[in-house]
């Protein structure tokens, strides 16, 4: 990674008349796949089918339900998921058919498809293939994100090495330091020093011990991997979007998804919940509550689904969904009678602290469910 | 916060924190070498395929 970066500086000052900045990209993620990515060629095929899926999709078909086109996209994330928990014993033809599409960065590729064909279905032209490539398989977060959009991104990399200025080569370094300091430091001695110490005597002070140092282990080595990710893509000129924010302020389930792997949170809702909610209320299903109440715990359960289909992900993804729909009629009622029917006339100070804490304790418990720790 | 404060903060910990993570391997000290023979694994279950 720190070759390619020097290899951009070094292009942009010597050789930018040459290669253009999203050929320079592309050549840089093709040669990175083929040669420290597992199968390669696999992700080439991957992007392949994407690709010609979105052109098939924006030539062809011409519905307004988006079911179909996301169900096309998803396919191979489905079978990989799907094949993750099935278990081939039998030594048939098929036995080596999971490895196909066991590939490096499957879900968030299938992601940022879905969110390219809704974003720019309605526009007319071709998409680039150069374009998608790029905008597909950028390396910096092709593993774990953050989710970035076509357009922002499209953008960047037009702009090319005009991007790369000083001021966000700066960020990028920021953004690095507290990377390496949430994710190696940190996370690693929340990891060393306490989680794998913890002994296992059933009692109820080791599950609290454990669900407290998990939430935490987990929150800086992902908010660590995801800032080593901006940070890469700052020093080659692309704004990567933020992933975390402060989570553990958040007031309510809403804000915590603002702040918390907020690209998943941001893509699931544009991407999933509106449509999923327009497509209730075109069919007047139920009350507004009621349709808005479904469609956040649908989001959610899909979220637990994507996650694997193990059944603590999935009860996680539903606990979430419900932390969201309680919210969502605590709000709706508050609107109703016009008044906080809570907390009633408590200062507002106090309101914000006492949300905070039962935030953190239900984002700990939901997340102790999504270890596995407990079943 | 002042801005130099929080970066002598940062940079501090980060070389601390690396002294005694990777070279002294601190746990060593603290717990016994079975201890860590033993030790689970925390799965990276965020990273997807």
């Amino acid at each position: 990674m720190g070759m390619a970066i020097v290899l951009f500086h070094l292009v942009k000052r010597f050789g930018s008349q040459l290669i253009s900045y999203r050929i320079l990209l592309s050549i840089v993620t093709l040669v990175f796949a083929l040669v420290y990515l597992p199968k390669p060629f696999h992700l080439i095929g991957l992007i392949l089918y994407l690709y010609a899926c979105l052109g098939g999709l924006r030539k062809w078909y011409e519905g307004q339900n988006i079911i179909f086109p996301m169900l096309l996209l998803a396919l191979p994330m489905l079978f990989m998921k799907y094949f993750s928990i099935v278990s081939f014993t039998d030594d048939n033809w098929w036995k080596n058919t999971p490895g196909i599409f066991q590939i490096t960065g499957i879900s968030y590729m299938v992601f940022r498809a879905i969110g390219l064909y809704i974003d720019e279905r309605s526009k007319p032209g071709k998409i680039n293939f150069i374009d998608f490539f790029n905008f597909a398989s950028f390396v910096p977060t092709l593993l774990i994100g953050p989710l970035d959009r076509f357009h922002r991104f499209t953008n960047d990399v037009k702009n090319g090495y005009q991007n790369m200025t000083s001021a966000l080569t700066y960020q990028g370094w920021n953004n690095l330091l507290m990377g390496l300091l949430y994710k190696f430091i940190l996370a690693e001695a929340i990891h060393r020093l306490v989680l794998v110490h913890l002994i296992d005597d059933g009692s109820l002070v080791y599950h609290m011990s454990y669900m407290y140092t998990y939430l935490l282990y987990l929150y800086f080595d992902f908010a660590g991997y995801s800032l080593l990710a901006i940070a890469f893509g700052n020093f080659i000129g692309i704004h990567v979007p933020i992933n975390f924010d402060k989570p553990f302020l958040a007031v309510n389930p809403k804000e915590f998804w603002k702040k918390w792997h907020k690209s998943l949170g941001d893509w699931l809702n544009d991407y999933f919940f509106k449509p999923l909610f327009m497509h209730f209320t075109k069919k007047k299903w139920g009350t507004s509550i009621r349709r808005q109440n479904s469609a956040l715990f649908l989001t959610f359960a899909l979220m637990g689904f994507w996650n694997g289909f193990e059944l603590h992900y999935i009860i996680s993804g539903m606990l979430f969904g419900v932390y969201s729909v309680i919210h969502n009629y605590y709000f709706y009622q508050c609107k109703k009678q016009k008044r906080d029917v809570v907390f009633g006339k408590l200062n507002e100070r106090w309101i914000r602290i006492i949300s905070i804490v039962i935030m953190f304790h239900a984002v700990a418990f939901a997340i102790y469910i999504f270890s596995g720790k407990l079943f | 916060m002042k801005k130099w404060f929080y970066k002598f903060l940062v940079y501090t910990t980060l070389i601390i924190g690396y002294l005694f993570l990777y070279v002294l391997n601190v746990e060593e000290f603290i717990y016994d070498q079975k201890d860590i023979q033993v030790k689970s694994t925390v799965d990276f279950v965020y990273q997807q395929f």
